[in-house]
């Protein structure tokens, strides 16, 4: 340790800083770090009222008032409603008031309450930054789109990690462990994926692959990033795993050296995709969901642009978004509804949506099954079509 | 019988033994207003975790574990201590900020085979870390 966290660590900076630095430290010398790093910035996951209940919400706000402040720049997941529409999404009066403390909380150690689960998207990072990020699509996306070196850390650990602004030494902050063990190669089924645009699916296949592991991904192309973010998520829903390299995508791969040869190979066939559908094929007569991960602010124009020229929405359509991207757009569009600052896993999906959906998001598939919701995971196009009344 | 391990969290704490050889979820896995273990499935459905000494090789599950920990000591219901096997991010970062003294020990074979029961004494200090069954 330098001599400035022994200061943290023995409370030489007060007591809040002392604690994070002690998780940190603790969670360094389990994991085998040799030393903290310093990081550049943090992304802080699991602040919902639901989840963590009165005593994490008094916890916050006892860490603020000891003084705990983010040490780097810091943003927030979602949260369980839209702090501007509340109402639409009948949130109920004391989780709305316990939400709102607990944003209170963070905004008073420092955090920008994006609410947004795509910080890389606005949050200037970089190839080779450390970062502390929690949420496991914004983690895939940071390591193998941009090149920046974070864990999958967990939400307590993220936001330790931001009052001490440092990260454990350790896992995907190291060279050494962002070589591949596994080759996933999707070439035999890469014209149909194409033209079926089943990009959810294949991140689903490719994470219960991956599992935690580094895995090579062959075989897969993009139109553009807002698909890679789609693919990644899916990948964490099904894997642990914090890092895909994808031909001809991640800069890693530029750099890294291993051997083709030593890898586990796994060729992908379309009967492990078409058993993703089958897994999640509800009803699918339900509302349309779009949005996990955070839709860009050109996604959602394009969105609203196509239901628009196609004469307007015949289903009720709902789409999540970032609050950065919704501002100045023209959202008004019947049987259409626009939601920031949550998405359809965070918040209470039941009470405004009803239980049967269907997504084009293989991780909102993935965790809306888990609470019982009847879900269908269909590629974008498709659903759209059926928005606007085409088949369905 | 008394089994030394490596220091996580410091404190002493003294109870029965609740011993499972299955990873527990944290969250979702114990209900964090009564201590009660309610995860689908698991052997140790149905039992109490709070005020014992609970033995486990780890956790898994959502890391949001950790708040669970919290919630159950703010509440006096979390466990007296934690003997795991291997310290992964929830279990630590739970027991650090629920203030639930923890080790970890190599291996917990004696113990899995002694089960649940019996009355026993953790000691974990800054040197070294031992629990005692008594």
């Amino acid at each position: 340790m330098t001599k400035e966290e022994e200061l943290a660590l023995d409370g030489y900076y007060g007591e809040a800083l002392s604690i994070a630095m002690k998780v940190v430290v603790k969670v360094a010398e389990v994991s085998g770090a040799e030393r903290l790093v310093p990081v550049k910035h943090a992304h802080i996951s699991g602040i919902s009222y639901k989840n963590i209940g009165e005593e994490g919400l008094e916890f916050l706000e006892s860490l603020a008032s000891k003084g705990a402040r983010f040490a780097v720049p810091t943003t927030v997941n979602p949260g369980a409603f839209d702090l501007e529409r509340k109402a639409e999404m009948n949130a109920d009066e004391g989780a709305v008031r316990g939400q709102l403390r607990i944003l209170e909380a963070l905004r008073r150690m420092g955090a920008k309450l994006t609410l947004s689960c795509t910080p890389y998207i606005y949050e200037r990072i970089s190839f080779r930054d450390h970062l502390a990020w929690s949420e496991s699509n914004a983690v895939l996306y940071a390591n193998s789109v941009v090149g920046a070196m974070t864990n999958r850390d967990g939400g307590p650990l993220a936001l330790f990690e931001a009052i001490s602004g440092r990260a454990p030494l350790s896992g995907l902050h190291l060279e050494e462990n962002r070589v591949p063990s596994v080759l996933v190669d999707f070439s035999g089924v890469k014209k149909a994926l194409l033209e079926s645009g089943l990009v959810g699916a294949a991140g689903l296949v490719t994470g219960r692959i991956a599992g935690s592991r580094v895995s090579l991904v062959r075989g897969l192309s993009f139109r553009n990033e807002d698909e890679v973010k789609l693919y990644l998520a899916a990948v964490g829903a099904t894997g642990g795993t914090g890092l895909v390299l994808i031909e001809g995508l991640s800069p890693d791969l530029k750099y890294l050296r291993f051997s083709e040869g030593e890898l586990e190979r796994l060729a992908v066939d379309w009967g492990m995709v078409a058993a993703e559908l089958e897994r999640y094929s509800g009803a699918g007569d339900g509302v349309a969901v779009i949005g996990c991960p955070h839709l860009s602010r050109g996604e959602l124009a394009e969105i609203l642009d196509w239901v628009r020229r196609q004469g307007g929405a015949k289903r009720r359509l709902i789409l999540f978004t970032s609050r950065a991207a919704v501002e100045g757009l023209e959202l008004g569009e019947p049987n259409v509804e626009v939601y920031a600052d949550t998405c359809m896993v965070v918040s209470d999906l039941s009470k405004y949506a009803g239980r049967s959906v269907l997504t084009d998001s293989g991780k909102a598939a993935f965790y809306l099954a888990s609470q019982g919701y009847a879900v269908r995971l269909v590629p974008r196009g498709e659903l759209l079509r059926y928005v606007v009344g085409e088949g369905g | 019988m008394r089994l030394e391990g490596r220091p996580v969290v410091e404190g002493r704490a003294r109870g029965e033994l609740l011993v499972t050889r299955e990873p527990l979820s944290f969250f979702g896995g114990i209900d964090p207003l009564t201590g009660v273990v309610v995860e689908h499935g698991h052997e140790l459905r149905g039992h109490r975790v709070s005020g014992r000494i609970l033995v486990l090789p780890h956790s898994r599950g959502s890391t949001v574990g950790s708040y669970t920990l919290l919630r159950l000591a703010r509440r006096g219901l979390a466990p007296a201590g934690v003997v795991a096997q291997r310290g992964d991010e929830v279990l630590v970062v739970g027991c650090i900020i629920a203030g639930i003294p923890m080790m970890l020990a190599p291996s917990l074979q004696e113990l899995y085979e002694l089960g649940s029961g019996r009355l026993a004494e953790l000691r974990v200090e800054r040197g070294g870390a031992v629990l005692e069954v008594l």
